[in-house]
């Protein structure tokens, strides 16, 4: 009778075990995907969570992150800040080990602080300098910050360009405005020069004659264009319906896919830095891109190279960590060089991450080129990166 | 002076498109005393049927464009027969909050049944710019400023000289006395309903190749037709017109001469000052003169 219970007991003992639920979760990495679904970024978003959804699929094929399966669940932040904050909020309920997005800089102001609480990586497409400066050490970006990407462009326009007078257009958000103090500060300290014209604009703004008509008064010769995607688009193509003649230059927003499939003709000649490019001189830009190409019928923005990436990111966090400690991975992927050697299916080529989680990788001078049906990003150059192992690498040119 | 015209041109180029789709809001309140918060997806709607036949489907411009008018006509009589006529016995409120769930549907259903992204429309006239002395403007918004100015002009004739135009100043005056006239007040909502979509098909087709088509750009052009309407007067055709041609050039000289910033703002300070001053907007008659 007892040997009867003894058995009975251990094989329910054994059953309860392998069939509890904890241990199927913790099978399981968990990334919340906290992004623009819907709202003024929503087809940003729309390419992140592309980029997040190969990159899951390519991992779980390749067996996962240390044998576990990787799942991801999105949550709207509806391209509000107020929203995104709720959103983490939803995410972190769900219990994931780490948080890809949101993409606005705003957002990301508002919300980081939540990551930084609950200890959870957060891997973010968002460029505001002001980012790297709040001390979470659960941020990473999965692309350079203005700081770096603003001085590279100003130098080359600066020193090959030569314009008189140069004006800047931004949007009146955490990016634009992020983007116009580090352009002033930047301009005056390394070239003493000053912005001839400095015009915040609004988002879904569609007539920009007060801003060219201060151009034309100010006799600006160069329009540095910080804008988001749609209204980069109009502006170009104001430009053109107003037969300006300035020296055109934007951030990587200004040269997307996004932006050159609306501006077409207009974009022409436009210069820009970016550190994704879908015919970059790296193969897995190119592969990822050829892949969205294929699936989609477009060439890709680089927000999906970022939303690919912010997923590898874990994945390397993980594998560097040697496990699932959020805190370990926290220590790892600071001062951290990832090459491809380390992490073969990552976009970017070597990319160094900081002990505040900036990114320091190589970015692409390029050129908007119209040929008769599509705009296309021409490479002019790759720029090193201002710190890390790649900062002390000589500029390549491809073409000057 | 030169800068001066330019910005004029500018203003209203853009003011002259949110008056357009301002007479909607008006039209639909003085015949059914509705307010459509979905006013601004109506001009989304065609600007995605625009892509969809022109872009898309490579039918010719003036098909694409026909087609587009047509089923605009068909949607707002849908519109009203479907929505408006069953809730219009519910008062304002009801038909507000229908219509603002009808713009989410709209808006979000396009987004899920289409694209999130933003598509492209082409220039509908030259982009060669025009040069006159200092002066430099875009051919498109001089076309654009003519054919509304026509459009709107048409409609106004329509309604001042035609009988079924008298009619509808009938119904908009008081809906029982016109019944008592002998007018079919259910016909001439249905016409108002028809007459304000294809409207909006037009504007949309005018607005597509500046605004882009996105799927979220109802919002912005129906709060900025919204308070265009206010501001003229909600009750007058003209008020609509004067509305947003005072929108389009309040927000262009004041991002001129005093910030780009916060042009948004100096729109609403300006609502707030025509409700305080003249409530029943610029040129709109006071509800007591009828």
């Amino acid at each position: 009778m007892l040997k009867k219970t003894l058995i009975s007991i251990s094989i329910l003992s054994l059953l309860i075990f392998f069939s509890s639920g904890p241990a199927i979760a913790a099978d399981i990495v968990k990334v919340g995907v906290v992004i623009e679904m819907t709202g003024a970024a929503a087809s940003l978003g729309d390419y992140w969570t592309k980029g997040v959804k190969y990159a899951t699929e390519e991992i779980n094929n390749a067996g996962g992150i240390l044998g576990r399966k990787l799942e991801f669940k999105i949550f709207d932040t509806q391209s509000k800040p107020p929203i995104s904050v709720s959103a983490v909020k939803k995410a972190l309920a769900w219990d994931p080990f780490a948080l890809s997005g949101p993409i606005y800089s705003s957002s990301t102001l508002a919300n980081m602080f939540l990551s930084q609480e609950a200890k959870t990586p957060q891997n973010v497409g968002s460029e505001n300098w002001r980012i790297s400066t709040k001390g979470s050490k659960y941020i990473w970006r999965t692309s350079t910050q203005q700081g770096f990407e603003i001085p590279k462009l100003l130098n080359f326009i600066m020193s090959e360009k030569k314009p008189k007078a140069i004006a800047m257009l931004h949007v009146n958000n955490d990016y634009g405005i992020g983007a116009m103090e580090t352009t002033k500060k930047y301009l005056k300290e390394k070239w003493n020069t000053e912005l001839v014209a400095v015009m915040a604009t609004e988002q879904k703004q569609a007539d920009y004659s007060a801003e060219f008509t201060t151009l034309r008064r100010k006799n600006a010769d160069a329009l540095f264009a910080y804008l988001l995607e749609e209204e980069a688009a109009i502006v170009y193509r104001q430009v053109q319906k107003m037969g300006l003649k300035l020296v055109l230059f934007a951030p990587n927003s200004g040269i997307s896919e996004d932006t050159l499939r609306l501006g077409k003709e207009a974009a022409e000649g436009v210069y820009g830095m970016s550190g994704f490019e879908y015919n970059a001189p790296e193969p897995n830009c190119v592969r990822v891109s050829k892949y969205f190409k294929e699936t989609y019928k477009e060439w890709p923005d680089n927000e999906f190279m970022k939303g690919y990436n912010s997923i590898y990111l874990v994945k390397t966090g993980i594998e560097q960590s040697g496990g699932f400690d959020k805190v370990k991975y926290s220590q790892k992927m600071h001062d951290i060089f990832i090459t491809p050697k380390m992490q073969k299916n990552i976009c970017g080529g070597n990319l160094y991450y900081d002990d505040v989680g900036d990114l320091h990788a190589w970015d692409y001078l390029v050129q908007v080129k119209w040929d008769g049906t599509h705009a296309k990003p021409k490479i002019v150059a790759a720029l090193p990166p201002l710190k890390g192992p790649d900062s002390g690498k000589k500029t390549i040119w491809y073409e000057k | 002076m030169a800068s001066f015209i330019q910005l004029l041109i500018g203003g209203v180029s853009m003011g002259i498109l949110y008056g357009v789709v301002a007479i909607g809001f008006v039209l639909l309140w003085q015949t059914s005393q509705t307010i459509n918060f979905g006013q601004g997806e109506l001009v989304m709607v065609p600007m995605f049927m625009m892509v969809g036949l022109h872009l898309v489907l490579k039918i010719p411009f003036w098909p694409s464009f026909i087609l587009t008018l047509v089923a605009c006509g068909i949607m707002g009589y849908l519109f009203e027969r479907l929505m408006i006529r069953k809730l219009l016995p519910g008062g304002v409120l009801v038909i507000v909050i229908a219509t603002l769930g009808l713009s989410g549907f709209l808006r979000y259903g396009m987004q899920i049944a289409w694209t999130p992204q933003t598509l492209f429309f082409p220039h509908l006239f030259s982009t060669k710019p025009i040069e006159l002395g200092d002066i430099i403007f875009s051919p498109e918004d001089i076309w654009n400023i003519v054919i509304i100015s026509i459009i709107i002009i048409v409609l106004h004739l329509c309604i001042k000289r035609t009988k079924l135009g008298m009619a509808m100043q009938a119904v908009a005056q008081s809906r029982e006395t016109a019944e008592l006239m002998g007018i079919n007040v259910r016909h001439i909502i249905i016409l108002v309903f028809v007459l304000n979509s294809v409207l909006a098909g037009t504007a949309a087709v005018f607005a597509a190749p500046i605004f882009f088509v996105r799927y979220d750009i109802g919002i912005f052009l129906g709060v900025k037709a919204f308070v265009a309407a206010i501001i003229g007067g909600f009750n007058q055709i003209r008020g609509a017109l004067v509305g947003g041609l005072t929108v389009g050039l309040a927000e262009t000289f004041a991002a001129a001469y005093i910030t780009t910033a916060y042009r948004d703002a100096f729109v609403m300070i300006l609502l707030l000052i025509v409700l305080l001053i003249k409530p029943e907007g610029i040129v709109g008659i006071k509800e007591e003169a009828y």
